[in-house]
Formats: structure tokens, C-alpha cells, sequence
């Protein structure tokens, strides 16, 4: 699935430098769980998103995201706030 | 033969008294390693024996937990090779761990590390050098993976975190195998721990 945007292209990438499961077709319905991202893994993400755009997701939304598409949601919310 | 006769009574009355409870056990420990001269703050956990042989270069703040097998070193022993040169030399350093600390299962932390408040050490991570507070750290040599606030969000909402500290042993035993009686059933596939 193509990335529609920047933030999506930042998560995308994120999840694809640290997963260790095959990533051909992720898209934001994709899970962490199946990508075999674990949670020390999901943290690299994490921060890998944050560089990538400048922003510093909040803990307690960011700790509650189980697919992609949870971390682009939650990367757009925190790019309004900056 | 008096010796062996104080050994026996304080046997018995350790039996009288029964096992100790976790809170006496880490009150124990501290207190130990604090007449070594390790300077430690309130309410830490402390697993390890194994604080260097200049145990009053290491600093613990307040809240701290310490898995076993962590080793703090405190000086350089590659100095010992300028003997040569000087022989009594040898080169030291401060180990510093800041308030509300964790530090996994068999990590070694080398002279000069500073640990600033609310961090994480990974199980067998090797730091050296400072740390900011808040990291998560992990690996040899230990490099910051993100903020350890949200790896304990995370952790607080895994299925394996459950309430058992200072239960009764059998009441703990039956809640953690209630937890994991269907394998697979609970299962986030379990979080890579930071150890200990």
C-alpha cells in the first residue's frame, strides 16, 4: 500500500526498518503483533517516527496502538498540537 | 567449638522466626552493601552483591531496582598496563544511578556512567558514559532506544503484568498460572523484558 503522506510514510518506514516478519502489502491495518514487533521493538518505532518528523507522540494514546494505522493516527493528532 | 554452638542458635531462631519477608530481604541488602559504602537512597530493591571493589564511588538514588547478576565497576584495570611506567597506577570512575531506576538482569555499568532519574537498563545491556533521564537503554555497548515512560505505559497494559507482589507465595503461584493456563489464550506473544 503506498503511503499517502509524509506521516504515513514516516510510520511506514519506521515499522519496516524493525520488523521482523514480512512486510510486503503492510498498510495501517497491519498489526504489530503479526509483523513480529515487539515491545521493546514497538519503542524503536516509536522513536524512529519521532525523529523522522519532529514530533513527540504522548505516551499514554501511543502505548494503546496495536496497528499501524493507530501510530499514523496518532502522529497526525500530535503534528496539529506542535 | 563455641562458634559452631552460636551458628546453631542463630539457625534456630532464624526457623523460629520464619522466612523474611520480601521488604526485609531488600532492607537487608541495602544495609549491607551502605556499610561497604555504597551510598543508596529509600526504598530500593537491590539484587546484586557485585559493587567493585570501590563500592564509595557508586551513588543510588531513591526507588531503585537492581536484578541480579548487575555488575558495577568502577575502575579501569587496562590502566594496570602503564605499570611500566608508574607502577602503583590504577584509574577510577563515579557509577551515579539517578531516582526511580531500573536496571535488567546481568548488566554491567563501567566507570563514568551517570543514570539520570526514570530510566531503564536492558537485561546484560553494558552502559557507560551518561544517560539521560527517561531512557530506555539497551544492548553492548548500550545505546538509548526511546523514553522508558512509554515502554512502562506499554508494560502496564500487558496481559503478563499482574498484581502479585507481597502476595502469599500460593496465592501468587495460582494468579501467574491463571494467567498463562491457556497458552496462547492471553498471549501478546509476552514483552522482551528488561530482566530481573
Amino acid at each position: 500500500v503506498d503511503p499517502v503522506d509524509d506521516i504515513e510514510q514516516a510510520v511506514m518506514a519506521a515499522v519496516v526498518a524493525t520488523a521482523k516478519a514480512q512486510t510486503d502489502g503492510i498498510g495501517p491495518q497491519s498489526s504489530f503483533r503479526d509483523l513480529g514487533i515487539d515491545s521493546l521493538e514497538f519503542i524503536v518505532v516509536v522513536q524512529a517516527v519521532e525523529e523522522a518528523l519532529g514530533i513527540l507522540l504522548p505516551d499514554e494514546q501511543t502505548a494503546i496502538a496495536s496497528t499501524v494505522g493507530d501510530l499514523i493516527e496518532i502522529s497526525r493528532v500530535a503534528r496539529t498540537k506542535v | 567449638v563455641l562458634a559452631s554452638i552460636d551458628k546453631l542458635i542463630a539457625r534456630f531462631r532464624r526457623r523460629k522466626k520464619g522466612p523474611q519477608s520480601l521488604a526485609e530481604r531488600d532492607e537487608a541488602a541495602v544495609r549491607a552493601l551502605r556499610a561497604k559504602g555504597v551510598r543508596i537512597g529509600e526504598g530500593c530493591r537491590i539484587y546484586s552483591t557485585e559493587f567493585s571493589t570501590e563500592p564509595y564511588l557508586v551513588t543510588i538514588g531513591n526507588n531503585v531496582g537492581i536484578a541480579g547478576g548487575v555488575k558495577v565497576v568502577t575502575h579501569n584495570g587496562a590502566a594496570r598496563l602503564l605499570k611500566g611506567r608508574r607502577p602503583a597506577v590504577q584509574n577510577f570512575g563515579r557509577v551515579t544511578i539517578g531516582d526511580r531506576c531500573f536496571i535488567g538482569e546481568n548488566a554491567i555499568l563501567l566507570p563514568g556512567t551517570a543514570i539520570g532519574s526514570d530510566s531503564i537498563v536492558g537485561a546484560g545491556a553494558v552502559v557507560t558514559g551518561i544517560v539521560p533521564e527517561n531512557s530506555l537503554v539497551v544492548g553492548n555497548p548500550a545505546k538509548r532506544i526511546g523514553r522508558a515512560s512509554l515502554y512502562l505505559e506499554r508494560l502496564a497494559r500487558s496481559p503478563h503484568t499482574l498484581d502479585t507482589f507481597d502476595l502469599p507465595e500460593d496465592q501468587r503461584r495460582r494468579a501467574i498460572e491463571a494467567a498463562f493456563s491457556e497458552p496462547g489464550s492471553r498471549s501478546d506473544r509476552g514483552d522482551s523484558g528488561s530482566g530481573g
